[in-house]
């Protein structure tokens, strides 16, 4: 199949490539709602969709798996965009969501939460370990990965740093903040130490269809502005000296394109935790299906992050009979060895 | 016209890379910098391109201070012609469709995608048009950053280096493809080049540069065997054939 696709046009290939992960969305999609540990048959889960049959079927239907499903496809599309711009502007391939540091931050801010502030003194109950108070975790989360984002790129404004300045100080200040929270989890006790733990387990169980709303409205914004925008990143691909001359007031949409994908990273992580490699190999993939022309490549990489958060959530859930995986985990376990395939096939058809 | 009037500037404290630089770009006009590695030609084209800003001095375009332009009314004013060393992962088609970026209003049009077809029929590089930047030999690659600095439809077009890397074929189509554009449009041009036969072919004004200062300004017929020595440090023989000039270089 890829021979043939290889064959068409950039166009035609295009449209198939997007059509295809359109319809593994949707199909995934729907295939989430009644797939499960819960034993429900097609019919029931039909009828609890539309609030009907058993109370319990309806609770899980529409309380438990759609505000998880609704998070797997907003936080795929998240973290995948957020993955293109970082890598487009930063210009290195290698860059992801979190190269700022923003994952590392908000991992700080939570175990000072959970660990410091008892936000997670934590209850057991049949082998789950919950947190007792998730919004404060999020909160601090969120401002600690709000205020990384602000050191990192107010350092990079006000003293012009380039870009590959501007990369090395947000992984070393990520590696700054990965320091004091292992330091942090070295005093705590092993309760609340694995709570903390449990905590940074990417995980879209946790969101419901408020933080799903959250989520979403930061991610539409965040699209809309890439889209609108998507031929500015391709000038950016030139370089700086040409996409000057094209038009583009660059720091100042630099500065803007880098705070939205690490706004984007900030909310996904400080609400579900942090789920890798998504936001760093779906923008590859993308960009070897679709090429480098930003509409296509952000588009692509929206649907096929859905998909694969979809996917992933699915074998999360399913994998154990009953005990849920953290989806964060699986997407790194089953992702990494696909991209290693990927790139060997790509290579060999290249030679 | 673009102005310069008395440019400095420096990378470091205390070592001036520029230092005094004063010429004009006319209407019309196509102007080449001259000078050996280091003379400062580079530097001074990104000053143009508002890269970096000059010690003192200014530059205007028409009666425009650049330092008050922002970056869509620079972009209508001059376009750059770099080098594409390595080629980039986007197409030919949409390296030239991002000339056009100053002109869209979020997307190309019809017109801007019209434009880049005849332009790429032109330009021998309509078979091409689907191929990423990084798998075209060297000389399309100049060809494709040729037709998107020429699409962008500027008053002047900045060329960096427009034939070096290139083989002796491409050089020529490349030179070509600036001489043709030349005829056809009356537009600017500032062109820094290495090869003194290829400067004459194309220029009408020229500008010598050594150790960052202006050395002389001047035209064709004012070139001569001892302003090249003096200039480059080496020995040649001017030739004068056809109503052309050409250069020998001799050991």
């Amino acid at each position: 199949m890829t021979r043939s696709i290889n064959k068409m046009s950039l166009s035609t290939k295009r449209l198939v490539v997007l059509l295809i992960f359109s319809i593994s969305t949707l199909l995934l999609f729907i295939s989430s709602i009644f797939i499960g540990s819960s034993g429900m048959s097609f019919i029931d889960g039909l009828k609890a969709l539309f609030g009907e049959g058993d109370r319990i079927n309806v609770i899980i239907v529409q309380n438990i798996r759609l505000p998880r499903i609704f998070a797997a496809v907003i936080a795929g599309i998240a973290l995948s965009i957020s993955g293109v711009i970082m890598q487009t502007v930063s210009n290195n391939v290698m860059a992801s969501p979190s190269t700022l540091g923003v994952s590392n931050a908000a991992v700080l801010g939570a175990n000072i939460a959970i660990i410091v502030l008892g936000g997670g003194t934590i209850f057991s109950s049949g082998g789950f370990i919950d947190i007792n108070n998730p919004y404060i975790v999020s909160l601090f989360a969120f401002g600690f990965a709000f205020l990384s984002i602000l050191l990192v790129l107010g350092l990079g404004r006000i003293r012009r740093f380039n870009n590959a300045t501007t990369v090395l100080i947000g992984v070393t200040f990520g590696t700054f903040c990965t320091g004091l929270t292992t330091l942090i989890q070295y005093f705590a006790s092993d309760n609340v130490l694995s709570a903390a733990v449990y905590w940074s387990f990417g995980d879209l169980g946790r969101a419901n269809y408020i933080e799903d709303l959250i989520m979403l409205v930061v991610t539409v914004i965040a699209l809309i502005f890439f889209l609108v925008f998507s031929y500015r990143y391709n000038a950016m691909l030139l370089g700086e000296d040409s996409a000057s001359t094209l038009g583009i007031n660059l720091n100042a949409f630099r500065f803007i394109s880098l705070l939205l994908a690490s706004l984007l990273t900030a909310v996904v992580v400080s609400l579900v935790g942090i789920i890798g490699f998504i936001g760093l190999i779906v923008p590859q993939v993308m960009r070897k299906l679709v090429g480098n022309d930003h509409l296509p490549l952000i588009v692509g990489s929206s649907l096929m992050g859905a998909s694969v958060l979809l996917f992933s959530d699915i074998i999360a859930r399913v994998a154990l009979n009953g005990l849920a995986l953290p989806v964060g985990a699986v997407t790194s376990v089953i992702g990494a060895p696909a991209f290693i395939l990927i790139l060997l096939l790509g290579r060999r058809k290249s030679e | 016209m673009i102005s310069i009037r008395n440019i400095s500037f420096s990378y470091i404290k205390n070592k001036k890379v520029l230092n005094d630089v004063s010429f004009d770009i006319n209407d019309g006009e196509c102007v080449v910098l001259l000078g050996p590695n280091g003379a400062g030609k580079s530097t001074l084209i990104s000053l143009i391109l508002k890269a970096h800003k000059p010690l003192s001095g200014t530059i205007h375009f028409d009666n425009l201070d650049i330092k008050k332009m922002n970056a869509l009314e620079k972009a209508k004013y001059i376009s750059y012609v770099p080098q594409l060393i390595n080629g980039t992962s986007l197409t030919v088609r949409e390296t030239v469709l991002l000339g056009r970026l100053p002109f869209y209003k979020i997307y190309p049009n019809k017109k801007d995608y019209e434009l880049v077809e005849n332009l790429l029929k032109e330009f021998n590089l309509i078979e091409l048009k689907d191929k990423e930047t990084n798998q075209i030999s060297g000389g399309e690659r100049q060809k494709v950053s040729v037709a998107r600095g020429i699409i962008q439809d500027s008053k002047v077009i900045i060329f960096d280096e427009p034939t070096s890397n290139l083989d002796i074929k491409a050089q020529q189509d490349v030179i070509n493809l600036i001489k043709n554009e030349r005829n056809k449009n009356h537009k600017s041009f500032l062109i820094s080049i290495h090869d003194l036969n290829q400067a004459l072919a194309i220029g009408d004004k020229f500008v010598f540069l050594k150790e960052g200062e202006v050395f002389k300004v001047c035209n064709k017929d004012e070139i001569d065997e001892s302003l090249i020595e003096s200039v480059y440090n080496i020995k040649t023989k001017i030739i004068n054939n056809n109503g052309g000039k050409y250069i020998i270089y001799e050991n």
